[in-house]
């Protein structure tokens, strides 16, 4: 559905690319993920993609459509959730979503459902000038699905939001893909990239380090740790000891044989420890 | 597409609502009309001088002299002098002023005018028709002064003076008003990010740029008719009357648009916002002062705009003169929609 060969970008227009030689394929109904900190060229690549930067240099196609002469067609087939909430302020949230609806030229959604899906029902009829950035965000959120987009681009959808509004928006967007919905989100959040994610990249600094699955990576990188609360003069210690380092394998042992374990925990390596062992930097 | 259109036009009516332009638009205009219908007096005209020498002895001497004693004591503005070098030395001190020698040739009186140069066609006219009107009334067929193209665009003498500023407002408020209007517009929805979710839709840029300047023609209608109506009334050519003003708006507001795409805010803009309002308003001095309209004025389209717009309020008959100017505007307008397509697509392309 995306077919991304050796994308590079500069704002300067020289050899400084904020993104550089991009190469990725996704496939109908997957969701892949940009994994990475603040500033590796997320939003840069997505922006590309969706014709809001120009394609210095490569080639990407979405749906079949070459991004260079982008067509109406391409536009019906694409929903867009920005990083940065973009809506007419003086426009009530639901006058938002019903105007970008007249946009398009395919089948729409209503309006109203998709506000209550996000939990904006009872704010439909207020300016959009006075919602807060969390209502911004799910508005944008809304709005991307009005299309009912066959392929679909979220950036950072779920930053800013509290964890329960997080988690209704991690349940749309996985039933979408379960209606079928192809989608490519950014993120810098290693649980958003671990739950929702077929497959994810690694970016940093405007690089793809690798790309894979997260249950692959937790295979291949991840080293088994365990997790331990023992005691030691009257203080209770906690530790994560690896279970493939001889030395932690040791020390294991040790506290095992003295008896002086009160809780253990076995632990998969988090994807933001297995980006730190690929990058040498965290998602921070 | 015309859905699409229609999508932007209501949603840039509510916004434009809602941000009070269409109450600034309607205030601006009752300000207009109170200042025309109030304070500004019904005759203070700003007619040329006219200075003139009779040279002429000859057996009709005493009647042109009566003719032009008579013009001299009702109107303020004509002056005998002495000689023809007076007449030029006045002149080149007064650029608002025209000479007359009244000669003999072959014993038969011939009038000779002078004039600054810049003057417009319309004056020149106007008064050698008034002239000839004047003197064939009292010597039938004796006097032979050039005849001359034009005759059916006279000059509209009966106009009370504040009543003949409305034209002025009519050609001014869709320049200034609506240049600003369409910029602020733009610069708000930059600021809103909201033309990166346009773009990103199938919404085409020609079709975000029409519906901006349909509010402009809109709220220019809705400026024309209160002001107008509250100025002379029925008594208007209404339906060409809002054609130029739609053709105005649309020129005016595809210009504000262009200005507009080269700038990130409102504040950058001003400066050329207000010099292109300036330059604009520039061919209003001609308007008072109708003897001066050297060719940097002429070119202006304001200057015949506010004409055309007169003709529509004041209706003498002179139709030419508001098609050839629906059809200037209609040109220029395509014009410079064109031009503000590609400098939208450009300025897109790089932010
Ligand atoms: N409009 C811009 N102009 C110049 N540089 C930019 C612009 N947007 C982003 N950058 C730079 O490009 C790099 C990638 O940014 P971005 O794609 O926004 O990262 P991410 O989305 O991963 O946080 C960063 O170094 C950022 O500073
Ligand atoms: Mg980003």
């Amino acid at each position: 559905m995306i077919n991304v060969k050796n994308l590079y970008h500069s704002y300067t227009n020289d050899e400084n690319y904020a993104v550089e030689d991009i190469s990725f394929k996704i496939e109908q109904g997957e969701v892949f993920g940009f994994l990475g900190p603040s500033g590796a060229g997320k939003s840069t690549t997505q922006q590309i993609l969706i014709g809001l930067l120009a394609l210095q240099q490569g080639e990407a196609s979405i749906g079949g459509y070459d991004i260079k002469k982008p067509k109406e067609e391409l536009f019906n087939l694409i929903g867009v959730s920005f990083e940065h909430p973009n809506v007419y302020k003086k426009l009530s949230g639901l006058e938002n979503l019903e105007f970008y609806k007249k946009m398009f030229s395919v089948e729409t959604e209503d309006s109203m459902k998709l506000l209550r899906m996000v939990g904006l029902e009872s704010a439909a009829n207020k300016k959009a000038g006075g919602y807060s950035k969390g209502m911004l965000q799910r508005l944008v959120f809304a709005r991307s699905m009005i299309n009912n987009p066959k392929i679909w681009f979220l950036d950072e959808p779920t930053s800013g939001l509290d964890p329960n509004t997080a988690s209704e928006i991690k349940k749309i967007i996985r039933k979408k893909n379960d209606e079928g919905t192809t989608i490519f989100l950014t993120t810098h959040n290693m649980y958003i990239a671990d739950e929702l994610c077929d497959r994810i990249a690694f970016i940093n600094e405007g690089k793809i380090e690798l790309i894979d699955s997260p249950r692959n990576l937790k295979l291949k990188y991840g080293e088994k740790l365990v997790k331990i609360e023992y005691k030691e003069n009257e203080k209770i210690k906690k530790e994560s000891l690896s279970m493939i380092n001889d030395e932690d394998k040791k020390k294991l042992n040790k506290l095992i044989n003295e008896g002086k374990i009160e809780t253990m925990h076995s632990q998969e390596a988090t994807l933001e420890e297995i980006f730190i062992k690929v990058t040498g930097r965290g998602l921070k | 597409m015309l859905r699409r259109y229609f999508g932007l036009v209501k949603k840039d009516i509510i916004t434009g609502f809602r941000n009070y332009f269409f109450l600034a638009v309607i205030f601006v205009a009752l300000v207009f009309v109170g200042i025309i219908n109030f304070v500004i007096p019904e005759n203070a005209e700003i007619k040329p001088n006219v200075y003139y020498y009779l040279e002429y002895e000859g057996e009709n001497s005493n009647i042109l002299g009566d003719v032009l004693d008579q013009s001299e004591a009702s109107h303020s503005n004509i002056h005998s002098v002495t000689s023809r070098d007076e007449i030029v030395n006045i002149m080149e001190e007064n650029f608002n002023s025209i000479g007359m020698v009244i000669k003999a040739v072959d014993n038969k009186p011939m009038v000779e005018f002078i004039m600054q140069g810049y003057e417009n066609q319309e004056v020149v006219n106007t008064l050698i028709l008034s002239m000839k009107d004047d003197l064939n009334s009292r010597i039938r067929g004796d006097i032979e002064i050039e005849t001359l193209w034009l005759t059916e665009e006279s000059y509209q003498e009966n106009i009370p003076f504040n009543k003949s500023v409305l034209p002025i407002f009519l050609a001014m408020e869709p320049t200034m008003l609506g240049l600003v209007m369409i910029a602020a517009f733009i610069f708000m929805e930059k600021d809103e990010g909201t033309i990166k979710a346009y773009k990103v839709s199938p919404g085409k840029i020609p079709e975000y740029l029409a519906s901006k300047i349909t509010l402009m023609i809109i709220l220019g209608w809705i400026s024309t008719i209160i002001s107008t109506f509250l100025v002379v009334g029925f008594n208007a050519d209404y339906l060409n009357l809002l054609i130029i003003v739609t053709v105005g708006s649309i020129f005016a507001s595809a210009l504000g648009l262009i200005i507009a795409s080269f700038f990130d805010n409102i504040s950058q803009s001003m400066v050329w916002i207000l010099a292109a309002s300036i330059i604009f308003s520039v061919p209003f001095i001609s308007y008072f002062v109708p003897s001066f309209a050297p060719l940097y004025i002429r070119v202006l389209p304001t200057y015949p705009l506010q004409f055309a717009i007169r003709e529509a309020i004041f209706p003498s008959g002179n139709t030419q003169i508001i098609y050839s100017t629906i059809l200037t505007f209609t040109i220029l307008s395509i014009i410079s929609f064109i031009l503000a397509v590609f400098a939208y697509r450009r300025n897109l392309a790089r932010n």
